[in-house]
């Protein structure tokens, strides 16, 4: 899953920081960016996972 | 005693961790985004609306033939429970089945059979179950209706 993100190491973090169930204000606050930026690193964090798993995926 | 954690437990749990913010984010996201997402990358909202129902509604289906299974489980279960209930000795089986049929209308015929022996013993068991599974009766072994 990490390998998505080689090239963005700030939606890695975002990755890793989701996959260690943190949430809210303490997932932002890990990766440094402001609202706007977070809730935008977000979205490409879920429509990059969505885009390599168009059938959806399974943990 | 504590379960130990293995390397497939762990990534397993991250993945699941993963999952669980992604469907937050997805639930957090206005309809208008959503759409205007699955526009961009050339999808047909109208025809994942209609997979999504389809999926739906299967799901509903399955569950209601789910719970139909469970519900036939049950009452088989509930019918071999009751069973201890009909007299194991045949004879006293058979003195309670003539008082089940001397107190139901319109089973001269088999009242008759029963009189006269012409029923086997499992005939008579059978007979018994038969009536408590068409809701008559047959806990009264004094022969009066509850």
């Amino acid at each position: 899953m990490l390998a998505l993100f080689e090239d963005d190491e700030t939606a890695a973090i975002l990755v890793m920081g989701m996959m260690d169930d943190m949430d809210g204000e303490d997932l932002r606050e890990l990766t440094g960016l402001n609202k706007t930026a977070f809730a935008s690193k977000r979205r490409l964090v879920r429509r990059r996972i969505d885009q390599a798993f168009p059938r959806g995926w399974k943990p | 005693m504590e379960t130990m954690m293995t390397p497939d437990d762990n990534d397993r749990k991250a993945l699941e961790h993963l999952n669980e913010a992604l469907v937050q984010d997805i639930l957090e996201t206005s309809d208008d985004d959503i759409l205007a997402e699955a526009k961009e990358d050339g999808a047909d909202p109208e025809a994942i609306a209609a997979a999504s129902r389809a999926l739906f509604e299967a799901s509903v289906a399955a569950g209601k033939k789910a719970r139909l299974a469970a519900a036939k489980v049950a009452a088989a279960a509930d019918r071999g429970q009751r069973v201890p209930s009909v007299p194991i000795d045949p004879t006293e089986a058979r003195r309670l089945l003539e008082r089940v049929l001397a107190r139901q209308d319109g089973l001269t015929a088999a009242a008759r059979k029963a009189r006269g022996g012409a029923l086997s013993d499992d005939e008579v068991y059978g007979l018994l179950q038969d009536f408590r599974d068409v809701g008559i009766s047959v806990d009264d072994h004094s022969g009066n209706d509850k």
